[in-house]
């Protein structure tokens, strides 16, 4: 392993007063793939908000590759943004393009490359994901595993250095999910890219991430290798890896008092 | 990105780069080779990427693009002088074997 490039230092967000980032650490290293797991509610996917610069924290800082990303101005934004690729949960692939001009659309967007250029291109992205010949169909031609495939693809347009993935293998059955994590170990070990998974797919977390977090009502509870995760002694980690009902993460996410919340009607 | 077009012999052109090969810059290099693949005078195009320390997908994309003209216009097409860095990336492109990849581009014009 090498250095961080990524470097998350006491990063702190409320939402009017609730807080749901409570001073997240954590060091994700180049090349490598780093899940960030937890269960509905527990933050990860305001981390994953704050890593790809749409929110900002309270407090705290975010590097990349040393510069602190959360006080870029918009035209630094806009260059970070180019240095990753996003694999979004649902896909997010336009339907009523093919999956050729998916995979094209950020390289017309962003770059003043000839068509042809990008026809190679998109060809060498879908020969990557392993979707060569699926070019010409429109997406909801596809399984749900090809279609986050060629988002993946579509990811991968601009040579990314960093892939944020949101639930990459939510809704995918255990073959497909076993597909889709051996491609993010192979872009990473590979092509040197850093992979960032966001997930609650402990099976998953556990086979492709070299390092991992835990988080807990804003919290890292826990963070090291896979197997120092299975290890810990936190209940909170052990509830979470055995999918045990009974532990300090609660069945109910209301904070407030039952009683209280039901005399406060009007 | 700096572009050096010389005949080296008549018919023999060498395309020396300069600089990284990125979105940026390979529309250059493509506006370069791309009429020299048009001259029907050509036989043999030779691209010294000694100077280029990396190259990116579109940089890659350009020189399949180079291949597919030579291939249609029976022109050879040389790659030379490619670091470790360069040619890892054609190799994780799995296009490292569909090029003619020589160490060193001299050599080619000054014999062994």
């Amino acid at each position: 392993m090498s250095e961080a490039l990524i470097e998350v230092n006491n990063l702190i967000k409320s939402f009017d007063g609730r807080v749901v980032l409570d001073g997240i650490d954590m060091s994700v290293e180049k090349g490598s793939v780093f899940a960030i797991m937890g269960g509905s509610g527990c933050g990860k996917t305001t981390l994953l908000r704050h890593l790809i610069g749409v929110l900002r924290p309270d407090s705290g800082e975010i590097r990349v590759g040393g510069e602190d990303i959360t006080r870029f101005d918009e035209a630094r934004m806009d260059l970070y943004r180019r240095r990753f690729g996003m694999l979004f949960q649902m896909g997010a692939l336009l339907n009523s393009l093919s999956v050729r001009d998916n995979i094209a659309l950020p390289l017309r967007e962003h770059t003043k490359l000839d068509e042809k250029i990008i026809s190679v291109i998109v060809k060498m992205k879908l020969e990557l994901v392993g979707l060569r010949d699926f070019e010409h169909l429109k997406p909801a031609q596809l399984s749900g595993g090809m279609q986050k495939r060629v988002a993946l693809a579509r990811a991968l347009a601009l040579d990314p250095e960093i892939v944020f993935y949101d639930e990459p293998t939510s809704g995918l059955d255990p073959v497909v999910t076993g597909v889709i994590g051996q491609l993010i170990q192979d872009l990473s070990r590979r092509m040197g890219i850093t992979s960032v998974v966001i997930t609650h797919d402990i099976g998953s977390a556990f086979k492709i991430a070299d390092r991992m977090v835990v988080l807990f009502k804003g919290r890292v509870v826990a963070g090291g290798t896979p197997l120092e995760i299975q290890e810990s002694p936190d209940p909170v980690v052990q509830q979470f890896i055995h999918g045990s009902p009974d532990g300090p993460i609660p069945l109910r996410q209301s904070s407030r008092d039952y009683l209280e919340d039901l005399l406060d009607i009007e | 990105m700096n572009i050096q077009v010389a005949e080296k012999k008549p018919g023999v052109f060498l395309v020396a780069l300069d600089g990284d090969l990125d979105m940026s810059t390979s529309p250059q290099v493509r506006n370069a080779h791309l009429p020299i693949f048009r001259n029907k005078k050509v036989s043999h195009i030779v691209v010294d990427l000694s100077g280029v320390s990396y190259i990116d997908s579109s940089g890659i994309a350009t020189f399949v693009e180079g291949l597919q003209l030579s291939r249609k216009g029976n022109i050879r097409f040389t790659l030379a002088g490619a670091g470790e860095t360069v040619e890892s990336i054609f190799d994780l492109a799995y296009l490292k074997n569909v090029f003619e990849m020589v160490p060193d581009a001299s050599r080619l014009f000054h014999g062994e």
